[in-house]
């Protein structure tokens, strides 16, 4: 049942692959977006690996790096799409933070289950219009093999991502689809509110089995 | 006793309508069969629930990691003949040769499968299967389909489920009273060892349903072509104008 293993497989990795991603200790203008990456997993599975650090001390640490090399507001409109102008302003603004927030704590509690997994840079892709996709590979662990894509988009000098790909499923473009649903029955009210009500819930389980 | 099960199986699904989310279709182009699929993936999901998710806790309470991952590697390892089959058909000779290296050497050195002797010495997995064969020949995949109990599918998908199904090796040489306990344990042990993930994904998903036919969809057509796909709406999924900044 090769299909089913996979599909789980490779979902289930979308989230844990993620956060094994982006830090950028320091943000230089001059850095190729390649150099960023690199950097930034170092610094992140450093912080990983520290385990006599409480998770929740090491997921904070992990936050502070990652917020700086998201561009969430870029991926916030890539992610409404054509809805970004149904929300005001305002709903603009609180739609970027709770997307953020939510983001940061779907992918955090993965971070629980981190197994010394290395994660190795196999290439880069050049995009349209001066993207740049950094391509890199889970060795070790569950996912063994995953395939993980940071497209990357330079925003005033500075390299930062705008999509994960996962074996070919797209951050971006699933929760477009996933928004567009909610957006369509309910307005950006309904949304805004079940980001709210996601990102308010307690976290799930977090420790592993 | 089993002139029940279509009874059973009607009336779960019946009553996973009142949970079925109703509402415009979302996609029709993409998933123009969605108002069926949303039935029987809410089917699924009871089926899930009630049946295989608490028989996989049992299981996941029960064996250490290790074992689940052993048995994992048995029942990938009996699959390894199909992909090898698969990427003669896809005309990819270096991939069936790694295919054809990987049973030999996990079922020799690794101990009938029990250990992946292959991944750790690099040769990559393939996992190809008709479906995809069918996706190389230029086959289409046809709309998104929801399968009861086998889950995301398409036409196209369906037809290579049912041509793995009949060219598993293992059911020619073994009786069906041995191979259907088996296969069954292999899906118990799969769910076993993605449990928490697939917690995870329900948990956080806006539109579960959604979440899983966008992800299965963009998989299998990266899985058909090995490679990322060309965008062709790359334009619309990254570039999309903006008045403001």
């Amino acid at each position: 049942m090769t299909m089913l293993r996979t599909q789980w497989g490779r979902v289930g990795a979308f989230m844990l692959a993620a956060c094994l991603l982006l830090a950028g200790a320091r943000a230089l203008a001059a850095e190729t977006a390649r150099g960023v990456v690199e950097q930034t997993v170092d610094a992140v599975v450093a912080v990983l690996k520290q385990e006599d650090r409480s998770v929740d001390d090491r997921i904070g640490e992990i936050e502070q790096i990652v917020y700086a090399r998201f561009d969430f507001r870029t991926m916030s409109k890539l992610v409404l799409a054509r809805n970004w102008k149904k929300f005001s302003k305002d709903q603009q603004a609180e739609f970027i933070e709770a997307f953020k927030t939510y983001l940061s704590r779907s992918y955090g509690r993965r971070l629980n289950r981190y197994e010394q997994e290395k994660v190795e840079i196999t290439g880069e892709r050049e995009e349209k219009r001066g993207d740049v996709t950094i391509l890199t590979k889970i060795a070790g662990g569950q996912f063994d093999g995953t395939e993980v894509n940071y497209r990357m988009r330079n925003k005033d000098g500075a390299w930062k991502v705008i999509d994960v790909v996962i074996e070919g499923v797209s951050l971006v473009s699933n929760y477009r689809s996933q928004f567009k649903t909610v957006v369509g029955k309910g307005g950006p009210e309904k949304l805004l509110k079940q980001l709210a009500e996601k990102n308010a819930a307690p976290p799930g389980e977090g420790d592993d089995s | 006793m089993k002139r029940w099960i279509p009874l059973l199986v009607g009336l779960l699904w019946m009553g996973s309508v009142g949970c079925a989310t109703t509402g415009p279709p979302t996609d029709p182009e993409r998933d123009p069969w969605e108002g069926l699929n949303r039935k029987t993936h809410a089917l699924n999901e009871t089926l899930d629930m009630w049946i295989l998710a608490p028989i996989a806790t049992g299981w996941d309470f029960v064996a250490p990691e290790v074992v689940q991952i052993g048995v994992d590697n048995v029942f990938n390892n009996l699959s390894t003949p199909i992909s090898f089959a698969n990427n003669l058909l896809q005309g990819k000779p270096v991939q069936a040769y790694e295919d054809f290296g990987r049973f030999l050497l996990n079922s020799s050195v690794g101990a009938a499968g029990l250990f992946d002797m292959a991944s750790a010495i690099g040769i990559p997995e393939h996992n190809e299967d008709f479906g995809q064969t069918l996706g190389v020949w230029g086959v289409p995949p046809g709309p998104y389909l929801v399968l009861p109990i086998f889950g995301p599918s398409s036409p196209r998908d369906t037809v290579g489920l049912a041509v793995d199904a009949a060219s598993y090796p293992w059911s020619y040489l073994v009786p069906i009273w041995v191979t259907t306990p088996a296969r069954a344990f292999d899906i118990v042990n799969l769910r076993a060892i993605y449990l928490e993930e697939i917690d995870d994904n329900r948990e956080s998903a806006f539109d579960y349903y959604v979440f899983l036919r966008e992800a299965w969809i963009d998989n299998r057509q990266k899985r058909v072509l090995d490679q990322d796909p060309d965008e062709e709406d790359e334009d619309d999924l990254y570039y999309f104008d903006e008045d403001e900044e």
